[in-house]
């Protein structure tokens, strides 16, 4: 094989004495030399070369062989013989014979052959290009030689989507990418720029057309070229009217956005549509879809319009519902898109009131929530009552809630035209203050506002909620129930009176419960509320006890019963 | 000798035993769900302990005894909140009245005209019934029961024994619901008051947050009254009425 693509090489094709090979390219004949470079094709799109033998001397000769093979340079085979006269093909003195040899790259990269025709040869190379592929909703297809890109209005641009994949097993090097045509422009990546087989590179052709008409453009990728095609077509400007009177144009796609407004509300933008194309223009249709976006008045179609003639027509947005809302507008087939965001219509700041008075311990008061107008909005909120401890140690006391529902949040309602809101049926709700100083901090979230009042518990002095005193047999049962809110209660002093109102001998008995009551308000969760039982033995008459009352302190005052008569 | 008893009374209460602070217990209440719960604390700051019975459909109790009713049975509890009896009751709800004490009285089932009486730490079957033509809205201890009578609502109490009638009295402009207090007292519901009408005829009043559908006994002075939609406690002792939302109801 070496000795004959030797010998190719010192007799080339053309310099055989009597038989002459060309090609033929586009009916031109050219000299054919030792080398012969076909150029580059799309992987995929043979391309056959054509060859001429012409017998230039004065005697016939025989077209013995013709053939193809593949050199050792070549990644693969990609010349292929073509179409062959039959052989041995006489040839009269000046007569001639056509052949062909396809080049047919199955993946891309360089390819060369020898030619061989009787005795001379001609080496013929080419390149494989991998294919360019369009690329719309997700699908590949090929762009093939010629690719019409479609119709695009004037002031309009179609951006296409290509890709170059390598299905190939060798690395493609992307050294040219080019675009010639009027209104093409390109947009790809920094070259040269390397493809790994099985990787992909995507860039994009646009196509703007400046005017109305056909046009033509050559797409070449590393030599391989296909034809590109688009059709411009007349159109009206589409301008959005600002209020300050400037206009920003529109293309088709573009969107027009109408930014955010209340739910229930509505906005309205102006387009003009312009005729700038020196000619007459006709306008058929315009058409609006979109829940929230409609006509305002009545469309201007169809219309006439000379060279700087316009219309005008309003959109609408209106959204009935809060969130992003799309729609879109076509003129004459042109498609523009709506957008704009509804929003919640924003409530007015919540007052939180509390019953006044209600500010100590043990007490239950009503909470409302109060507007300083009518809310324009419907919806619900929540309310919460924190509870920061004042007292040492104590973090919780669980007594403090709403009721219903014995929690500490509660659900709110509030209608259009409210000035309170509603806790179901009732427009305010208990709350209780349990028994331990501190702050209530009451929080009422609407929509994006929240509100917050602050209620300071302050410390007191014991509570007394119920003293009875029952005479069982020869003793005296004193039952107290109450509450310290800060916990630091040590010692109860009770004075027991005879008929006469005079305190009985030895007077006030004093009763160290300092390690009781702090035990109880370790060791339970109730807060600082209590119920003590004290028992007097008696020897003597019991029923000459007739009353007593019950003294107590702790570190925010001292407290007193009121005088209480034993049944 | 007055002066020797009195200081000797005096020289034993010096030694005064203290027993350890309890959490409160005030009464026993019906939630929303028919649950059975201790209510913890004092009235104005309450709390529903854990639910001790379900399906009860009626409950009373006189802040140290307590009777609750459900489907199938009558159940006591005794000061300490200890279940100290349960037997088998008809259907239907019950009417219950304590003695002054706090001690249960007794306990009517209108759906049957069953009526039990408290007597030495148990109930027992009366052995007659009140009159069958007559709606009972209430009954008291030893044993007086408020009933209506066409439009108008009279007291009637019967002797014990044979449940003879023993005294009859209209109570004008009395309205159910209506409760008969231990002391005679009667509290009634007019529109959206409620009315403590005293054994010498002397009312007081106070508005309700709600229209009430039913009362109980709660504990000592208190009532609770049950609305619509939660059920609150009222006192008329002091020297004005009191009236406090509770918990365990419902919106």
């Amino acid at each position: 094989m070496k000795v004959r693509l030797a010998l190719a090489a010192l007799l080339p094709v053309c310099a055989l004495a009597q038989l002459q090979t060309v090609v033929v390219d586009g009916g031109v004949e050219r000299p054919l030399g030792l080398l012969y470079d076909v150029g580059s094709v799309w992987v995929g799109e043979p391309l056959e070369v054509r060859f001429r033998v012409r017998n230039v001397g004065t005697a016939p000769a025989n077209l013995q062989t013709i053939g193809v093979v593949r050199s050792f340079a070549s990644v693969a085979a990609g010349f292929f013989p073509g179409i062959y006269p039959a052989l041995p093909c006489p040839l009269a003195p000046g007569a001639t014979v056509d052949f062909t040899v396809r080049f047919a790259p199955e993946e891309a990269g360089a390819f060369s052959a020898s030619l061989t025709v009787n005795v001379g040869s001609a080496i013929l190379q080419g390149r494989g290009v991998a294919p360019v592929l369009v690329v719309a909703g997700g699908v590949e297809r090929p762009l093939g030689a010629l690719y019409d890109v479609g119709l695009v209005w004037v002031g309009d641009t179609l951006d296409v989507a290509l890709r170059i994949r390598n299905a190939g097993k060798a690395a493609i090097n992307l050294q040219t990418i080019s675009v010639a045509g009027a209104g093409f422009s390109l947009n790809y990546p920094p070259l040269p720029y390397v493809v790994a087989p099985g990787a992909s590179v995507d860039f994009t052709v646009r196509f703007a057309p400046g005017a109305a008409g056909a046009f033509p453009a050559t797409l070449a990728v590393n030599g391989a070229t296909a034809i590109l095609r688009g059709t411009g077509v007349a159109t009206p400007a589409v301008l959005v009217e600002r209020d300050d009177g400037s206009t920003l144009p529109l293309r088709a796609g573009d969107a027009l956005d109408f930014g955010r407004i209340e739910r229930g509300g509505a906005v309205a933008r102006r387009v003009r549509i312009e005729n700038r194309s020196g000619g007459y223009l006709r306008i058929t249709t315009i058409r609006i879809e979109g829940q929230a976006f409609s006509a305002s008045g009545d469309l201007p179609v169809p219309a006439l319009l000379d060279n700087g003639q316009s219309v005008r027509f309003e959109v609408r947005f209106s959204p009935q519902t809060a969130g992003l809302a799309e729609g879109s507008f076509e003129i004459d087939g042109r498609r523009f898109v709506l957008r704009g965001t509804g929003t919640e219509i924003p409530f007015p700041r919540p007052a939180i009131r509390i019953q006044p008075g209600v500010t100590a311990s043990a007490q239950q008061g009503q909470l409302r929530i109060e507007f300083a107008e009518p809310s324009r909005a419907a919806g619900a909120g929540t309310l919460s009552v924190e509870f920061r401890s004042g007292v040492l140690g104590v973090a919780a006391d669980p007594y403090i809630f709403f009721l219903p529902p014995s929690s500490r949040f509660a659900q709110f309602t509030v209608k259009e035209g409210d000035t309170r809101a509603r806790f179901g049926d009732r427009d305010d709700i208990t709350f209780q203050t349990g028994t331990t100083a501190g702050t209530l901090v009451f929080t009422a979230r609407l929509g994006d506002v929240t509100e917050q009042l602050t209620a300071p518990v302050a410390p007191a002095p014991v509570g007394f909620d119920s003293v009875k005193a029952l005479r069982s047999g020869s003793q005296i049962e004193v039952q107290i129930v109450g509450y310290d809110n800060v916990r630091t209660v040590s010692q109860m002093t009770f004075t027991f009176y005879d008929a006469r109102d005079a305190a009985l001998s030895p007077g006030p008995i004093k009763v160290d419960l300092a390690a009781k009551f702090r035990d109880h308000f370790e060791t339970t969760a109730v807060g600082g509320a209590f119920a003590l039982r004290v028992v007097f033995p008696i020897v003597g008459q019991v029923s000459d006890v007739v009353s007593l009352e019950v003294d107590t302190a702790n570190s925010a005052g001292p407290t007193r019963s009121s005088r209480l008569r034993l049944p | 000798m007055r002066n020797r008893i009195l200081l000797s009374a005096i020289a034993v209460a010096c030694l005064a035993r203290a027993q350890a602070p309890e959490t409160p217990r005030l009464s026993w209440l019906r939630d929303a769900s028919g649950a059975l719960r201790p209510l913890l604390g004092f009235a104005a700051n309450s709390m529903a302990g854990p639910a001790r019975e379900s399906g009860v459909l009626s409950v009373a109790s006189s802040g140290t005894w307590a009777l609750a009713k459900t489907s199938r049975e009558l159940i006591v509890f005794d000061p300490a909140g200890t279940e100290a009896g349960r037997l088998p009751a008809p259907d239907g709800t019950a009417l219950f009245a304590f003695a002054l004490d706090g001690e249960p009285a007794a306990a009517l089932f209108p759906e049957t005209g069953l009526l039990l009486l408290w007597s030495g730490g148990r109930f027992e079957t009366a052995g007659w019934k009140p009159a069958r033509d007559e709606e009972v809205l209430a009954v008291a201890g030893a044993i007086s029961f408020l009933v209506r009578r066409g439009d108008a609502v009279w007291r009637v109490d019967r002797a014990v024994p044979d449940g003879r009638v023993t005294r009859e009295q209209a109570l004008p402009g009395v309205g159910a619901p209506a409760l008969l207090r231990p002391d005679g007292s009667v509290l009634y519901v007019d529109g959206k008051d409620l009315v403590l009408r005293s054994p010498d005829a002397g009312e007081q009043r106070v508005e309700l947050p709600g229209t009430a559908t039913a009362l109980n006994e709660l504990a000592g002075d208190w009532v609770c009254v049950r609305l619509p939609d939660r059920q609150v406690a009222v006192s008329f002792s002091g020297a004005a009425p009191r009236v406090f939302e509770l918990p365990g109801g419902e919106r």
